[in-house]
């Protein structure tokens, strides 16, 4: 994204375009999954949360330009995620096998 | 070269605004409104050093308290009444009172103390002269970071005269019972935090970039000075470890103000009274969110001790430091590492079995590094010419020091002796040991190196070893019998010492398994000691403000004979430090290299 | 000395400065709202079953914001790229855009908060619950008006639907056990509903801030020098995205889940 010639940036915009489109119908999906009121609350909420994370890693990839930016910035987000799942799973990990008789 | 090259396509509006902004600047934007990193640095430095004495003052109250339950205190009591009022009612320390100091100890030492002294003044002041950069990448941030630390001490210290006081529910602020003190200090306590973590954010943003951006040409990363990597690891703990906290904080301030039940649990009883609260909240929530900060915090607070430290013992042993790849491998390990053994703390909460022995494993593993490092700087003594100035005696001491801490922090990390040792003056003992003969001292270490280098003048080196024999002695007569008092089952947080439940109460006539006279009688010689640790701090004190003006000028740059880039500057370095912008040719530890003519090889010496 | 790489890339690393302190900081941004969504789940899993609600909050509201956001991103890059290609005119017009995307984003936002300030549980003497929104609450009247159903119990509330029937209620004082509207303190999902919201409306007034700020004031730059006001542009982006990132995730997280 160095050259600044408005030729190079044809391409971009269509792409971002296209990503815009693609977030939108899986809003719209995310939605409709709501609205049908599937009998299996966990495999909606499974569903909803695959939508989301479809939509994060297109907005944070393409948007934010992850792809093409260089290893540096890679790991920084490695490791950010990283430590943010271990505080997820750890601490609610931490409510499993809990002796019993100890109710805290 | 590199930044030879690129210096020149920058805009002349930028140039402009850079240069004159400082070359003609008055007193404020000099000295206050600074944005060179030195200054806030120095900032930093002395605003951590007063909070310090602070945090330690209050410390020597409570220890009268303690040896010495329902008595006036001596000396400051009276005034202590005068300021607080009822609570310290003809100078008697009140329970409420000690909470409250005690919460604060935690709170300014941890926060206010040493963290910006380590990583705010000693980081600021020498990363962008270790790396041989102009100034850190964001000036101004830098300066706003300052401003945020010094508005976050202010509401910290007005918390004390707010009617009820200060925060009284330690310097973990567990809920419910930090939510449910009737005084408004816990909301100062949590809005005072948000500002410090804010601070913390912009600083450690600004060393990482800083570190990442503006290595000199040459400066490669296996070429860094071991302090520079400490300071990097440092600063990722606290750019990741901090804002759970601050979403834990924000969360707690939502309880606090909006009578939300986030941290409050279904059917709580206040003085006997159902809570009128929704319920349904997790006070286990916030255990988890505060020590996901507060352990690797623990790092932030030694690892820059060691970078001080390495850089001391290579300066004077006059030879390389001893495993610098390792000690670089083992620096990043431990970060990792950190991140993954907070609930070590929270072993008695009735966590799952499974998940304790995941956090003891990673606990245990994390004494690997931390042992490596150690080691490297042991060995890095064999075989040395050794000087013994004051710096190296308070580096050689850290050594020990820290060992002791860190070794009695194993039997903390098993759930099974933990069980008895948990909340009891052994973990006091523990975490003193890594903090206070470990931490402070390689900060003293760090102060009497680089004093040469922000005045052009030595400090006293007679009183500096009197400081350092003084503070050595002493620390160790405070914090050894607390070992001793822990492993016998004394808790703290009492602000009677352990009477009520020792030999000496009459009520306590017949009942298995109190404390001993003994026990008890070692809150004197803690106090004692402390007093004595107290007045060994005045020749400091004195010695630093006198040396300024007073002090054996220096006749080089680098009085040291030291190796690394911030010794290449003028002394004391001008607003963007480097004369020539240097450029870096070999590692940071190149001492007596034979054939050179000099027993230092600098680095940006061809 | 001048502080180097502020415009141009360090070649070893890849970036100018101020992308990587913004990468940095938003590492931080992702541990914080990474605890909030942690604090979520672990009260969520914590509640005793069928007491988490489901179905509380507005969703055509939150899919119109969702939508809001999304398109604001697209033209914060187009106003990037419009600087990029140094067309001013174009920068502004998508600044703007961005801009009143979020301002208006942020009325949706107020109102379903005003919303949830005027919806009451009212608990009454027989054990029913009415649910609804306050249309009369005259402390002198020996009455309230509520837009709203009955229910048989507390519990039942939980599972709400998008059709229900709704009608006036008009409740006398005298059979009101209890009531109170639908504020942070009336339950856990409300708590952390307002937290993580609130948080993120914060996030979106620094955004505007900021964007107002390099589409009025700071643009100035744009003729001294054009190259480093991009990167502000870049960089600001960076920080937009990432907000509309963080509301992807709340969006089917509280309206939907």
């Amino acid at each position: 994204m160095n050259d600044s010639s408005p030729e190079n940036f044809e391409g971009y915009g269509r792409r971002c375009l296209t990503v815009f489109a693609v977030v939108m119908c899986v809003t719209l999906a995310m939605v409709g999954v709501f609205y049908a009121n599937l009998s299996s609350r966990p495999l909606a909420i499974g569903l909803t949360l695959a939508a989301a994370v479809v939509n994060a890693g297109l907005v944070a990839s393409y948007l934010m330009h992850i792809i093409s930016e260089r290893r540096l910035i890679h790991i920084v987000l490695l490791f950010t995620g990283i430590f943010a799942a271990g505080l997820l799973v750890l601490s609610i990990g931490a409510h499993w096998s809990v002796p019993a008789g100890t109710i805290h | 070269m590199q930044a030879i090259t690129h210096a020149e396509p920058h805009s002349i509006a930028h140039a402009e605004t850079h240069h004159h902004g400082h070359t003609d600047a008055g007193f404020w934007r000099t000295y206050i409104f600074s944005t060179d990193h030195k200054v806030v640095g120095i900032q930093y430095g002395l605003t951590a050093l007063c909070f310090l004495l602070f945090g330690f003052s209050l410390m020597l109250m409570m220890r009268w308290q303690i040896a010495h339950p329902g008595t006036p205190i001596p000396l400051v009591g009276p005034l202590l009444q005068s300021i607080l009022g009822d609570v310290a009612a003809k100078g008697i320390m009140s329970p409420d009172l000690y909470n409250s100091f005690g919460a604060m100890h935690g709170t300014i030492m941890v926060f206010l103390a040493i963290v910006p002294l380590a990583v705010g003044a000693f980081g600021n002041y020498l990363v962008p002269l270790q790396i041989g950069a102009c100034d850190m990448t964001f000036p101004r941030l830098n300066m706003a970071s300052y401003q945020f630390y010094f508005f976050g001490g202010i509401i910290m210290l007005a918390s004390f005269v707010i009617p009820g006081g200060a925060a009284q529910a330690g310097w973990t602020s567990y809920p419910p019972l930090a939510q449910v003190i009737p005084t408004n200090g816990q909301t100062f306590w949590l809005i005072g935090m948000v500002f410090l973590i804010t601070s913390s954010l912009l600083g450690s943003v600004n060393i990482l970039a800083t570190i990442i951006q503006l290595r000199a040409p040459g400066l490669t990363w296996m070429r860094l000075p071991f302090f520079v990597w400490a300071q990097f690891v440092a600063s990722f703990l606290l750019l990741l470890a901090f804002p759970p906290l601050e979403a834990a904080g924000v969360m707690q301030l939502m309880d606090k103000l909006t009578g939300s039940s986030l941290f409050l649990p279904t059917g709580l009883a206040v003085g006997g009274h159902l809570a009128n609260i929704s319920g349904g909240g997790s006070p286990l929530l916030w255990q988890h969110l505060f020590w996901f900060l507060a352990h690797p915090e623990v790092y932030v607070l030694i690892l820059p001790a060691m970078g001080v430290i390495s850089e001391i013992i290579a300066n004077n042993t006059r030879k390389p430091l001893w495993g610098y790849k390792s000690l670089v491998y083992a620096a990043l390990t431990l970060g990792f590492i950190s991140f993954i053994v907070w609930a070590h703390h929270m072993y008695l909460t009735g966590m799952g079995i499974r998940i304790a022995t995941f956090f003891q494993t990673t606990t245990m593993l994390i004494s690997i590094p931390s042992v490596i490092i150690l080691t490297c700087l042991l060995l890095s003594l064999w075989g040395g010419s050794i000087r013994f100035n004051t710096p190296m005696l308070f580096a050689t001491a850290f050594l020990p020091m820290f060992g002791i801490g860190g070794l009695t922090g194993l039997p903390l990390g098993f759930s099974a002796s933990d069980l008895h040792l948990h909340d009891t003056y052994y973990v006091i003992g523990h975490f003193h040991y890594v903090v206070a003969p470990g931490t402070i001292f390689a900060l003293f270490a760090g102060i009497y190196f680089y004093f040469p280098k922000l005045t052009g003048r030595m400090m006293n080196e007679f009183w500096g070893k009197v400081h350092f024999t003084c503070s050595f002695i002493f620390m160790n007569v405070v914090f050894m019998p607390m070992f001793i008092q822990g492993l016998a089952g004394m808790l703290r947080r009492m602000s009677d010492g352990g009477y009520n439940y020792s030999q000496l109460n009459p009520a306590s006539e017949g009942v298995q398994g109190t404390l001993s006279p003994f026990i008890i009688g070692l809150n004197n010689y803690i106090l004692l000691g402390a007093v004595c640790l107290g007045l060994s701090q005045i020749p400091f004190i004195i010695n630093l403000f006198w040396s300024i003006k007073h002090g054996q000028k220096v006749t080089s740059d680098n009085p040291w004979g030291a190796t690394t880039l911030d010794w290449q500057t003028p002394t004391p370095p001008p607003h963007g430090n480097f004369i020539t912008p240097p450029t870096v040719y070999r590692g940071p530890y190149e001492y007596s290299v034979p054939g050179h003519a000099t027993d230092f090889y600098p680095q940006s010496e061809r | 000395m001048d502080i180097p790489y502020t415009i141009e890339a360090r070649p070893d690393t890849g970036t100018y400065n101020a992308k990587i302190g913004m990468w940095l900081f938003l590492a931080s941004e992702v541990m914080l709202f990474g605890g909030l969504f942690s604090s979520y789940i672990l009260l969520r899993v914590g509640a005793p079953p069928g007491t988490w609600p489901h179905g509380w909050l507005n969703v055509p509201l939150g899919t119109i914001n969702t939508c809001l956001l999304s398109l604001s991103a697209i033209t914060t890059l187009m106003a990037w790229v419009a600087c990029k290609t140094r067309n001013l005119a174009r920068f502004k017009l998508f600044h703007g855009l961005t801009l009143l995307l979020a301002i208006v984003f942020l009325g949706i936002k107020s109102y379903e908060y005003r919303d949830k300030f005027h919806h009451y549980e009212v608990q009454l003497a027989d054990g029913r619950v009415a649910d609804g929104h306050m249309i009369e609450n005259d402390p002198k009247a020996d009455h309230i008006v509520l837009h709203g159903s009955y229910f048989k119990n507390h519990a039942e509330l939980m599972e709400r639907h998008p059709d229900e029937k709704e009608a006036e209620l008009t409740i006398p004082r005298a059979d009101i056990k209890h009531m109170e509207n639908y504020g942070p303190w009336h339950n856990t999902f409300l708590a952390i509903y307002f937290t993580l919201t609130g948080l993120h409306a914060l996030h979106i007034i620094g955004g505007i801030l900021v964007i107002g700020y390099l589409w009025g004031p700071g643009s100035k730059m744009w003729y001294t020098n054009p190259e480093q006001f991009t990167n502000r542009i870049e960089v600001s982006g960076l920080f937009w995205h990432f907000v509309d990132l963080v509301w992807i995730f709340l969006f089917p997280v509280l309206y939907l889940m």
